[in-house]
């Protein structure tokens, strides 16, 4: 899926985790497969549920044990595979090579605790800095940030703090080790729109001029399409479509794919109705023998429901998981 | 801050009123006056009258406890009547061994519940979560009159390990491992109630924390659990188990030090209280009273100012 020439960061090999529940079990992520190159930007999207989340988590090894378990697959990154790491290796790991922001900053940030001395924590854990330098340190990265007034910053408490700056010190924890992958949760969605706008930028900017590779998680197709070169769309636990965010956007070729696109505003679509999805996504502890979206799909055939489609290469560089891709992509024309 | 110290001393002056007031008025109403326990039934009515007349008992009762309130605000806290020394020295001296055994058990119940109360919210519905829920209910279910008992007849008078009650022994040189030794049982039985208390609010408390979602997010730089629960989970629980330490504390000096001291003749305030009751000594039962209200009072005070000044969201707002 990456050129051939860039280096590989990150494999994600047949990821399944599941949750254990007393319902049955909910197969949030479900054989989920891609890889990631040094210093690209990954886009995941799905609605809520759909399994974007719990891939980032896993990848973290951080998702919670109970009710949720890595069942099977293989993460590589940077050659080794974290799944077969103990967990002080882990450890290591977390914070320094891969870190990760979360969605509602404030709630990410320890009530009690000045920022400024989060920021250093994570450089007096991976640095080995004392309390002093680690703080300058942090005060530096504030400013690379261009945040406002970091001196004052340092001193607050989250409480003290918009959404918007508490992320930014969530990115400057994250960012302040230089680690090769951050994974971004939905790190936009709970901010307002323009402090989105701004968020995104530091973010692109940033890893950009450290050369850290951005797996970012979204349900917003805009946000994706501003700030990721590739993008990978989820449905029900499993990919249904992956390629270049220019090719998703000018010619989709999953049904499923198409219908998001339809469901969100774009400006070259002014003037149009939003054309809202029908129906709702499968119960996570449903299984289903067929496509997933089945239910939901405007061209599906009998087929769909007894055969699930795998995600295949079905033109250079364009992955989608539906037996009929070209019709999909044709579909999107005329309603275009 | 400054507001808020003002505030909470004026307080002080009804609390202080209000305390004083209620046990000059209970002792109204109890039979039999100081005069009948110093000098028996059998003494002539004319000495007994004369005595009465000198302490001031046959004025009325607001007379009476004007005429005290209007002494202590001047610095005389009168003199006891049973013991014939004045009130102030006595009780201070009595505070002080109070405060030897109620410290003990503080830090104690302290320690105990603290540690228990985390490693229960860490291990939730593991054995040893259930462990110490099954002790807690045992020590908030026992009475400190009986558990003091049986903790005499098992540890001293079976097995011979501590001795029975007081302060030292009579024989022994005066070592601070002798009083020690005394202060073993009292201690345990005075603080396993507040251990108890403190274990629940601390589960609970740490709970609470640990299911916030900043505790991923450390995770996610990649702190070590015990990191995560003692820096930071901990940290954010103190305020909630400050405060409620704070209460048991003062619970103890003023509650069960007075059952755990006569128990085990631990020879403080509470055995003092006792004491002065008995012998229906006025003087000495205000002063015990208005003195251990300030205490407590004081000590609340400092536990508010603690919790302010671990709490960042109640010191700058």
């Amino acid at each position: 899926m990456s050129t051939a020439e860039a280096v590989e960061l990150l494999r994600v090999e047949g990821l399944r985790t599941h949750f254990f529940t007393r319902h049955g079990v909910a197969k949030a992520v479900d054989g989920v497969d891609f890889s990631l190159a040094k210093g690209e930007r990954l886009g995941l999207v799905g609605e809520s549920g759909s399994g974007k989340s719990v891939t980032a988590l896993s990848i973290m090894r951080l998702v919670r044990d109970p009710p949720g378990r890595i069942v099977g697959g293989r993460i590589l990154f940077e050659g080794q595979d974290l799944l077969a790491l103990d967990e002080a290796a882990m450890r290591r790991l977390r914070g320094s090579r891969l870190s990760m922001i979360f969605q509602d900053p404030i709630a990410y940030l320890d009530p009690v605790m000045r920022v400024g001395d989060w920021i250093a924590e994570t450089l007096m854990l991976h640095r080995g800095l004392g309390r002093k330098p680690a703080l300058t340190e942090a005060l530096r990265i504030l400013r690379l940030l261009k945040v406002p007034s970091p001196e004052e910053v340092v001193h607050a408490y989250p409480f003290q703090l918009s959404g918007g700056m508490c992320q930014r010190v969530l990115i400057a924890t994250a960012i302040a080790t230089e680690p090769a992958l951050v994974i971004a949760d939905e790190a936009t969605s709970a901010l307002d729109v323009t402090v989105q706008a701004s968020i995104l930028k530091t973010l692109t900017e940033l890893t950009e001029t450290l050369g850290t590779a951005l797996l970012l998680t979204t349900h917003n197709m805009l946000v994706v399409r501003k700030a990721c070169s590739r993008v990978m769309v989820m449905y029900a636990g499993r990919v249904v479509e992956s390629c270049a965010t220019d090719n998703l956007f000018q010619a989709p070729l999953h049904p499923y794919t198409i219908g998001l696109l339809n469901s969100v505003p774009a400006l070259e679509s002014i003037g149009q109705p939003l054309v809202p999805m029908a129906g709702e996504p499968p119960l996570p502890t449903d299984t289903l023998p067929g496509c997933a979206f089945y239910a939901r799909c405007p061209l599906r055939q009998s087929r769909c429901q007894v055969e699930r489609p795998p995600l295949q290469e079905v033109r250079p560089g364009r992955w989608s998981a539906c037996f009929f891709a070209e019709q999909a992509g044709r579909m999107r024309h005329a309603a275009g | 801050m400054l507001a808020f110290l003002i505030r909470r001393l004026l307080l002080l002056i009804p609390v202080l009123l209000g305390g004083t007031g209620v046990v000059f008025v209970l002792i109204q109403l109890a039979p039999g006056d100081p005069i009948d326990v110093l000098m028996g039934v059998y003494s002539s009515p004319e000495a007994r009258a004369a005595l009465r007349e000198k302490y001031g008992l046959n004025d009325p009762a607001h007379v009476q406890y004007v005429r005290w309130l209007w002494a202590v605000l001047q610095g005389d806290w009168g003199t006891s009547i049973q013991q014939r020394v004045p009130v102030l020295p006595l009780v201070i001296e009595k505070f002080w061994i109070t405060l030897l055994l109620t410290g003990a058990a503080a830090l104690f119940a302290t320690v105990l519940g603290v540690v228990a109360g985390v490693v229960s919210a860490v291990r939730q519905n593991t054995w040893i979560d259930r462990l110490v829920l099954v002790v807690s209910v045992f020590a908030l279910s026992m009475p400190a009159y009986w558990l003091g008992l049986l903790f005499i007849f098992v540890f001293s008078v079976q097995l011979g390990w501590l001795p029975t009650g007081g302060l030292r022994s009579f024989i022994a040189e005066k070592t601070t491992l002798d009083v020690i030794e005394h202060m073993i049982m009292p201690g345990i039985v005075a603080g396993l109630t507040p251990a108890a208390i403190i274990a629940r609010v601390a589960r609970t408390a740490m709970l609470e924390v640990m299911r916030l979602d900043f505790m991923t997010a450390l995770r996610a730089k990649g702190l070590s659990e015990g990191a995560v629960i003692l820096r930071h989970a901990l940290r954010n629980a103190a305020p909630t188990i400050v405060s409620m330490t704070g209460l048991q504390i003062g619970y103890l000096i003023l509650g069960a030090a007075l059952f755990v001291e006569i128990i085990f003749s631990w020879p403080g305030l509470g055995l003092e209280i006792y004491k002065s009751v008995i012998g229906r000594d006025m003087p000495m039962m205000l002063g015990l009273v208005l003195f251990s209200t300030c205490v407590f009072v004081l000590l609340n005070l400092v536990v508010d100012i603690i919790y302010r000044i671990i709490n960042p969201r109640v010191r700058d707002s």
